[in-house]
Order: structure tokens, then C-alpha cells, then sequence
């Protein structure tokens, strides 16, 4: 039922009409997309756009209401780390005891057999992830007392541990320092030659202008998906935010204090 | 000193009553650390006191009281997650209805058995001098079993605990491993009935392990250090109760606090008076700096 997939096969989203729901209210609705090998997707919506939902539905955490969601032309469920997630970072216990190299050994969760140490194998993948992360020095630290950068890194390593074809990460940059930011960026640079696709939700129009393939504009339905440059128009900014979204001139503010009291 | 110590030992009741208190040391204190880092004290304590009723009836149906405190621990466990599933209720909502209903329907029965033979403090308090040679065979078997599978399934406890969307997302059967949990949870609990009580057993399953947890930084270390003050409270607590004639399953709880209270103040690590001596030594620097 499960299968591993070369990491030389190179990944491809297809959903097809998917809805979700989530406590019983539709989060998303009739959604359909395709992403292609290595691509570099933002998704932006307000609050409560379904956008952490998208990702969760991806890795198979909730039931779809119907639709489908295809990854290397295969039905979910087909594979085992191929897609990897990377939630907010106070969706866990940071007072849990273990080390931030314990975190990122997670990631070697399914390729080590039951009674076996960590193989070589999987040693090197740890070491390599928190190098790319330059959170080798805190690999003995435990995680009570990282900064939330140093959190966002390790999470982020953990994920690279797995070795996915797809990584889908809920907004990286929130709350995290200049260096990680930076180092997040030399990341998804070299994630993008080994031609693995990621998807990224965050609220900074800016940034996913600038350093993404296309863009996806969502509010529990798809409102755009595309080119920055085809994406970013005021009616479909408007059709996203609603009131929340200010044009002065050529450039769009989007005021996400009060999401609850705008509809 | 040493006939001191020795003394307890050349009754064979007494023999029986530390080998199954240091079991019941060790195996607590190694689940506890789930209950402490799950945050499932308030679990623990309904899953003990549930057991009132399971006993009662396996009383009236002249069947294994061990079995029936076992069923109704493990019932009163699956009950909790129905009733607070999807967020109906909050888990400690759903606990308070099912433990006090269950405390009430124990007692419902107990007072209607005009004849009960059994001595109710004895579930409530323990009776370490009472164990006998079976239940020393019970509890080690529980005892082995329960360590067994806390060892074979490490991996799983530790990240579904950790973090559960991950655990999920890398198909580890969630739901199946927490009730796995709950049981070996309800093991603990009925396998240590005999020497400390339904009514203090919470506090050998958070004591050592909340001190063991201002100690270490791995889960590991922690489970070690945990048995250490597990076994040592029992011990002490043995001790103290044979010497001073006191009640053994309180002077084992006591003898946890006391250590407990001794690491939360001192610990290098987390403990409040360290913090404050540094501290002190700070505001001393600052003050002293001008004047040099």
C-alpha cells in the first residue's frame, strides 16, 4: 500500500475539486490546482482562509468531503514522507524534554526499523539537515531555551530530514530573526535545484512578489493562481481581503489586525 | 545501624511489602513521566478512583477483584476520550463527570453489600503489610510487562507526545498508541493499589517524575532519574512507616514531596533558590562596580 519513491522522481501536485471541512463550517471549497516539479508556490489569503487546511489535507490529516489530491500522478496515501509540513511553531510543547538533534531524528521516523539504532545513513541526514540549518552547536541543547528562529530552524530541519519532494511550510517568517530569514531564503535556493516544490503561506504580499514562481490567492476558494504579476491585480487583492486590503497607488497594504470583525 | 536496618526485614510480610513497593516505585514513576509531560495528572487520579466501583462488582459477582479494577480503570479512560473527542468538552470537564460519577457509583455499591469482607481503606490507603504472595507475582509480571512495552514502543510514545500533527503526518496511529497508553496506564495503577492506595496514587505517578523533569533535558534521563526517587521515596517511606507505626502508602507520598520540595528549590537547572542566589549576586555586581 505504502511505497518508497526515488528522490530522483521529481514531484507533482494535482487537486482536483477538493472540499474540506473543518468543525463542521466548509474551510475550503471546490479547489483545484496543479504544481509543477521544483516550483515555488506562496499561498496568501486572510485569516481563516483555509490555508494551514490546504497543507493538513495535503499530508492527509483531514478527510476531504470530496475531491481528489494526486502527488507523482498517485492517490494520497500512496507514499510515506514524500510531503513534509512544517506547522507554526506554537502548535508544540517547547518545554517538552529532548534535545533539538531528538527533533530533528524525528524525521528519520520511518526509514529505521523498530529495536535498530539510527542507521549511518540516517546519521548523516541528521548531521547534513542541521548544518543546512546552522543549528549543529545546539544539537545537544534542549529546546526549552531557543529563540523562536532557533525553534523555526529545528522544525525546518526536521522536515529536510525527511527528505521530501514537497515541503509546505506555515508561515516560516513570522516572529523570526534577520539571520534565520536569511537562512531560510539559502534554503529554498537550493531546494529549488534539487527540484523540490515548495509551497509557502504567508501574509507578505512583498515577499511573494518577489521570490516566487506563482502565486495562489485563496479564501476557502481559489480566487487567483498564477504569475505574481498575473495574481496581484486590486480586484482580486479585494476579492481575498475584502475592506482589509489599501491601495495607495501602485501598492497594496493589507491591515491584518482585526481579521474576526471584517467579513 | 545495621541491625537498623536490617530489622524490618526478618518478618517475610515485610520482605513481600518493600519488593512490591520498590516495583510499584519504579513502574509509576517510569509512566508518570508520560502523565507528567502529557499533562494527564487529573487523568491518572479519575483512572484510580474509578477502580472503587470495578471492584465492588467484580465483589458481587465473586470474580477477580484485580480484573475489575483493571476494566473499569481502562473504561473510565476510553469514556474520557469519547465524551471530550472533537472538543464536545474539554478533557477536564469530561474527566470531573466520569470521575465523581464513578467515585458515587463505588460507594453506591460498597454501602449496599452489607457483608463486604474487603476492607474499603484498604483500596483507599493500601495496605502494604497485606501483600501477598500472588499479589508480589502480579505486580512484578505488570510491572515487566509495562517497562516492556514503554521500551519497545519508545519512538511512538515520545512523538505522538511531542507532537501530534507530526506523528499523524508520518502515519503513526495516533489514537491507537494514546489508548495503548491509557492502558498500560491502568496497569500501573491497579498493579500499585496494594501498597499505596487509589487515593494517593496520582502523586507516585506526577511526584518523582515533576521532580526528574526540573532535573534532566532528555526524556531518558528523565525516566532514570525519575526510578531513582521513585525507588528512594519507597524505600524511606517503608522505613518510616514501620519505625514510626504510620499509615506506609502516606509516608512513601510524603517522602516524594519532601524530596521533590528539596530539587524544585535547589536545582541547578530550574530550581528557584539558585535563580535567586544568582540573582542576588547580579544586583551585588552592579552595586559594587561604581565604587571600584
Amino acid at each position: 500500500m505504502t511505497e518508497k519513491l526515488s528522490v530522483l522522481e521529481p514531484a507533482r501536485l494535482d487537486i482536483d475539486n477538493i472540499s474540506i471541512n473543518y468543525d463542521s463550517l466548509k474551510a475550503i471549497e471546490d479547489l483545484s490546482f496543479s504544481v509543477n516539479h521544483g516550483q515555488r508556490v506562496a499561498v496568501i489569503g486572510p485569516n481563516g482562509a483555509g490555508k494551514s487546511t490546504l497543507f493538513k489535507a495535503l499530508i492527509g490529516l483531514l478527510p476531504l468531503e470530496n475531491g481528489k489530491i494526486f502527488i507523482h500522478g498517485r492517490p494520497l496515501g500512496h507514499h510515506f514522507d514524500c510531503v513534509a509540513f512544517i506547522p507554526q511553531r506554537e502548535e508544540v510543547d517547547w518545554m517538552f524534554p529532548v534535545t533539538v538533534r531528538d527533533v530533528v531524528q524525528m524525521g528519520r521516523f520511518n526509514s529505521t526499523p523498530r529495536f535498530k539504532r539510527y542507521s549511518k545513513h540516517d546519521d548523516e541526514i541528521v548531521l547534513e539537515s542541521m548544518v543546512q540549518m546552522d543549528i549543529l552547536e545546539l544539537a545537544k541543547r534542549p529546546i526549552d531555551n531557543l529563540s523562536g528562529g532557533q525553534q523555526q530552524r529545528v522544525f525546518i530541519a526536521r522536515a529536510l530530514a525527511q527528505k521530501p519532494h514537497i515541503l509546505l511550510m506555515d508561515e516560516p517568517f513570522n516572529g523570526v530573526d534577520v539571520f534565520t530569514q536569511e537562512i531560510i531564503w539559502n534554503l529554498l535556493d537550493k531546494l529549488k535545484q534539487v527540484m523540490v516544490t515548495v509551497m509557502i503561506a504567508t501574509h507578505d504580499l512583498n515577499l511573494a512578489s518577489l521570490k516566487f514562481d506563482s502565486v495562489m490567492l485563496l479564501n476557502k476558494k481559489m480566487i487567483s493562481y498564477g504569475l505574481p504579476s498575473e495574481v496581484f491585480t486590486q480586484d482580486n487583492l479585494r476579492a481575498a481581503f475584502g475592506n482589509q486590503v489599501i491601495f495607495i497607488g501602485n501598492t497594496a497594504i493589507v491591515d491584518q489586525c482585526c481579521p474576526k470583525d471584517i467579513k | 545501624m545495621l541491625s537498623w536496618l536490617l530489622t524490618p526485614f526478618t518478618y517475610e510480610f515485610m520482605q513481600r511489602g518493600f519488593m512490591a513497593s520498590v516495583i510499584v516505585g519504579i513502574i509509576c514513576s517510569v509512566i508518570g513521566c508520560y502523565v507528567v509531560i502529557r499533562s494527564m495528572a487529573f487523568m491518572g487520579d479519575a483512572m484510580a478512583h474509578a477502580i472503587l466501583p470495578g471492584v465492588a462488582i467484580a465483589y458481587i459477582f465473586n470474580g477477580s477483584l484485580t480484573l475489575g479494577a483493571l476494566i473499569a480503570s481502562i473504561v473510565i479512560a476510553l469514556g474520557i476520550g469519547q465524551l471530550s473527542k472533537q472538543g464536545r468538552l474539554k478533557e477536564d470537564t469530561a474527566i470531573g463527570i466520569l470521575f465523581s460519577a464513578f467515585l458515587a457509583l463505588g460507594i453506591l455499591i460498597i454501602s449496599s453489600i452489607r457483608t463486604y469482607a474487603v476492607d474499603l481503606s484498604h483500596i483507599l490507603f493500601g495496605n502494604i503489610l497485606g501483600v501477598s504472595r500472588n499479589d508480589l507475582i502480579f505486580t512484578t509480571v505488570a510491572g515487566f510487562i509495562i517497562l516492556l512495552f514503554i521500551f519497545i514502543f519508545y519512538k511512538e510514545f515520545m512523538i505522538i507526545s511531542f507532537d501530534q500533527v507530526f506523528a499523524r503526518a508520518v502515519k503513526i496511529p495516533v489514537e491507537v498508541y494514546r489508548n495503548f497508553m491509557l492502558v498500560l496506564m491502568a496497569l500501573t495503577i491497579v498493579a500499585s493499589i496494594q501498597t499505596v492506595g487509589v487515593v494517593m496514587i496520582a502523586a507516585m505517578l506526577v511526584t518523582p517524575a515533576a521532580s526528574a523533569f526540573l532535573l534532566s533535558k532528555r526524556l531518558p534521563a528523565m525516566m532514570g532519574i525519575s526510578c531513582l526517587i521513585g525507588v528512594l521515596s519507597s524505600i524511606i517511606g517503608l522505613y518510616i512507616s514501620y519505625y514510626a507505626n504510620v499509615a506506609s502508602g502516606a509516608a512513601i507520598v510524603l517522602t516524594a514531596t519532601v524530596i521533590f520540595l528539596i530539587i524544585f528549590l535547589f536545582s541547578p537547572k530550574r530550581g528557584i533558590i539558585w535563580k535567586q542566589l544568582k540573582r542576588t549576586a547580579r544586583t551585588r555586581n552592579l552595586i559594587r562596580k561604581p565604587y571600584n
